[in-house]
């Protein structure tokens, strides 16, 4: 039988507070971050604006500062304009913000500018994303209340299931598995868009799963076998119990994720790096804040249900 | 161990039926080229219904969300603007031809427009955001329709127009060949064959204009199957030209907006009208349905019309001039109505009765309100992604479900053995049926969905882990391979349950808060978990009793 955990025994507990101090050192440095990089950066979803991807037959690399200045003479501000893609280097994003006069169409005006002034690379416009600003509010306020929604949704579930303690114990390490993911976005200055907030609540949802699953445990072992002992071991009893299967499904979620991540188009790769980090900072939080707020909240003592 | 319990036997060999029933048709259409789905798909018209449809961003096409402008509108006209705004840009996306539009209004003052495949976005946006065009053409006389298919005929079956131009020219002969053409026409092709010179290698396309066309009385009618090769014919070059030198130029073909049932399918009529409209929708001052309360038409659905001051006195003359002509009601091209003018109308109001319903009847007070009142619209989201990128997208997220399935399988087989073959097995079921259930309530795959279902491969087995997990430990206390069997599955329902549904609360609100693709991920995510529930309840256990029955003490788990 292979195992990777045969009867462990960690003390989980003794970290939690060691964790707990990096996690909100994480979360106070990604804040910082915000001003480092003045804002969020918001796809065109939430913010508003055009996107146009491009795909030219031959390799733009060389090409880019010429393409800079045809597109930032079209009267359409200073788009962004970067490469995407891995290997070919011939697929550009073009990001127009927010026009004033939301009448021109922006896809035309760049393909009309590309037709004439630079013909030697013949091109195909293959994606365009164009929001006005109020759908962009629009959005964001119900990404906001949806994220909202399921913490309290999730917190009168298992409150009902459990108690209050657990149902307060499983929500708080979800904010932190959202703040942590929210964080990494920000330091490396990733586009926060809809598919980021797919993705978001996804991870809700996952580390929810793994930690009901060892709140199970702890209330099947108030009732049955550990009955009676001091509440710390118990808990972490529970937590070594369960650790096989926290893993497991850790690793598998994260192998799937992966090959999303290296193997799946364009736009699905931010889901997929958002998710990444979410199925560690879930399986970290579920091990390290769910259970000693559990434990705190009891005063070390057990607790009936 | 207990005893694989029939029903759960038969309940899972239901549903793996019924997930193969399903999938038959997705797996037979998508397996075609391109090419030969097209001819599938006419062949197969409900086709569609039966199938896995792909989103927009996977087949390529564009997504609109138009807005309705109130402040651009006056008070008192935004009554029933959005059913306004709606009748126009639906007449004006059926008009461009796109196979399965969809256009659906959203909250108070949005309409969202769905046009899968589209080649040419930019003069579609153009299109669907000009201002509505309502117009009163008089239709032409039956003979004048006659003898201008008998031109375009003449064309299309290669005869040189200078026969065409002598027979318009002298015109008694002209009326006795107008007669005789009727009635071939009428008659059907049997007629046209004896009296048609044999041309050679006619192709099926250009045989014979007239046989695309039958006869509804003084109209015409043409089977929508026909619709789009008798509309190419019409704006042909050299059709034009013919129809222009025998004096027909003022003239133009509308298509009716309703279809009409016959024997043989869905017909449009096709209505010849003078270009040059009689009035415009301008002088509407409004238009309501009714229904008629006495008179010989009690009972029946009427369109009162009211016209204001400049268009009474344009309505009166108009009238008078046209007394038993037909006079269409065109909004954007597209003919609506053609009531007949039976008396001059002097004071500005009209009604217009017919064989229709009060649904009928509303829908054409919209047309005459959409055409006399602005609606003006907006395009305030839009999303375009052209078909290559669908395809990138497919394949990409094929391979990605491919590698992440083969990594998923290669651990489980590793870490639990022959339980890990269960495992999988369990897995592809459950891709299986969360693809056959879209299938079968005809939803959408979109992007995020293949995210979804990808997720679904790492997350999905984590009921089986547990349970593998739980098996492994009632081992451990030293019970026997059965009854760890039993003791690991019923420890491990509560946990399950508990921990998926809580999955499944963020996955409804995704669904309830998302848009657009997001919602096809929360879909996927929602089949998924219920799917993984049953599977792993029922199925896995099912196999783990077979594969395991004649163990004692050890399991490959």
């Amino acid at each position: 039988m292979v195992q990777f955990f045969k009867k462990t025994n960690f003390n989980f507990i003794k970290y939690s507070k060691l964790a707990i101090t990096i996690s909100i050192v994480f979360v106070l440095v990604s804040i910082a971050f915000i001003f480092v990089h003045r804002g969020l950066n918001f796809s065109v979803d939430f913010a508003g604006g055009t996107l146009v991807q491009v795909k030219f037959d031959k390799p733009v690399k060389d090409d880019l500062g010429k393409i800079r200045t045809i597109v930032n003479n079209l009267g359409l501000g200073s788009p962004e304009v970067k490469t995407i893609g891995v290997a070919a280097n011939n697929e550009l994003q073009i990001t127009v913000a927010k026009q004033e006069n939301e009448e021109t169409n922006v896809a035309n005006v760049i393909r009309d500018a590309f037709s004439k002034d630079y013909k030697e690379n013949g091109f195909e416009i293959r994606r365009v994303e164009s929001v006005g600003p109020k759908i962009g509010g629009e959005l964001k306020r119900d990404a906001l209340i949806a994220t909202i929604l399921s913490l309290i949704a999730i917190l009168i579930y298992v409150g009902f299931r459990f108690n209050l303690p657990f149902g307060v114990a499983s929500v708080v390490p979800l904010f932190h598995d959202v703040l942590i993911t929210v964080g990494v976005f920000i330091i490396f200055d990733l586009e926060i868009s809809l598919t980021f907030i797919a993705a978001i609540l996804t991870i809700v949802g996952y580390s929810l799963n793994d930690t009901i699953v060892i709140f199970d445990r702890i209330r099947e072992n108030m009732r049955g076998g550990l009955r009676g002992r001091n509440f710390a071991e118990l808990v972490n009893s529970s937590i070594n119990q369960t650790l096989s299967r926290t893993v497991n499904t850790a690793m598998t979620t994260f192998f799937v994720v992966g090959s999303l991540y290296f193997l799946g188009s364009e736009a699905i790769k931010d889901f997929a790096l958002a998710m990444m980090v979410g199925v560690v900072a879930g399986t970290y939080s579920t091990i390290y804040i769910a259970s000693p707020i559990l434990l705190w909240w009891n005063n070390k003592k057990p607790i009936a249900k | 161990m207990k005893k694989n319990s029939p029903l759960a036997i038969l309940l899972t060999l239901a549903v793996v039926g019924i997930t193969v029933y399903f999938l038959i048709p997705t797996f037979i259409y998508y397996s075609k080229s391109p090419q030969a789905r097209e001819t599938y798909l006419h062949d197969n018209p409900r086709i569609m219904k039966k199938i896995l449809n792909l989103g927009l961003d996977l087949q390529g096409g564009m997504r609109l969300v138009l807005e309705i402008d109130r402040s651009k509108l006056e008070k008192g006209q935004d009554k029933d603007v959005l059913d306004r705004a709606y009748t126009i840009i639906e007449n004006r996306i059926n008009a461009l031809g796109v196979a399965e539009p969809t256009i659906q209004k959203q909250g108070k003052d949005r309409i969202i427009v769905e046009l899968p495949g589209l080649k040419d976005e930019s003069s579609a946006k153009s299109v669907i955001g000009r201002t509505a065009q309502l117009e009163f053409n008089l239709l032409r006389e039956p003979a004048q329709l006659e003898h201008a298919i008998n031109l375009i005929d003449n064309v299309i079956a290669g005869k040189a127009s200078k026969d065409t131009a002598a027979a318009s020219d002298t015109s008694a002969a002209g009326e006795k060949e107008k007669q005789k053409l009727a009635e071939q026409l009428f008659k059907g092709s049997e007629a046209e064959d004896t009296s048609e010179e044999k041309a050679p290698e006619k192709t099926a396309e250009a045989r014979s204009f007239k046989e695309l066309l039958v006869s509804l009385g003084d109209q015409v009618g043409v089977n929508m199957d026909n619709v789009p090769r008798v509309s190419t014919i019409l704006a042909r070059q050299d059709v034009r030209q013919v129809l222009e030198r025998a004096g027909l130029g003022g003239n133009s073909f509308l298509w009716s907006h309703d279809t009409t049932k016959l024997e043989g399918g869905f017909y449009r009529v096709l209505y010849y009208v003078k270009s040059s409209p009689e009035m415009r929708g301008d002088l509407i001052k409004d238009a309501r349905a009714s229904i008629d309360q006495s008179g010989f038409r009690a009972g029946g659905a009427k369109v009162d019309l009211e016209m204001n001051a400049k268009g009474a006195r344009r309505f009166s003359s108009v009238t008078a001039a046209n007394v038993n002509k037909f006079l269409a009601i065109v909004l954007d091209s597209t003919v609506y109505s053609a009531p007949r003018i039976i008396q001059k109308i002097p004071l500005g109001r009209a009604e217009i009765t017919g064989s229709f319903t009060l649904e009928e009847a509303k829908n054409l007070a919209i047309v005459l309100r959409a055409g006399a009142l602005p609606a003006p619209v907006n395009i305030i989201e839009e999303r375009i992604v052209g078909p290559s990128l669908g395809q990138d997208s497919i394949d990409k997220g094929i391979m990605a479900a491919i590698i992440g399935t083969a990594l998923v399988f290669v651990f489980m087989l590793f870490y639990y053995r022959l339980s890990g073959v269960i495992a999988l097995i369990v897995l592809i079921l459950n891709i299986g049926i969360v693809l056959a259930v879209m299938a079968g309530v005809n939803a959408t795959l979109t992007l995020p969905g293949i995210a979804g279902i990808i997720l679904l491969i790492g997350m999905g087995v984590d009921a089986n882990v547990i349970i593998f997990e739980r098996v492994r430990e009632e081992l451990g206390l030293g019970k026997t391979a059965k009854s760890a069997i039993d003791a690991g599955y019923s420890n491990a329902f509560v946990t399950i349950m508990d921990s998926n549904l809580t999955t499944l609360i963020t996955a409804f609100i995704l669904l309830w808060k998302g848009t657009g693709p997001i919602r096809g991920f929360a879909i996927t995510l929602i089949f998924g978990i219920v799917a993984s529930l049953f599977t792993a309840l029922f199925v896995s256990r099912i196999m783990m009793n077979m594969f395991f029955q004649k163990s004692k003490n050890t399991l490959s788990i």
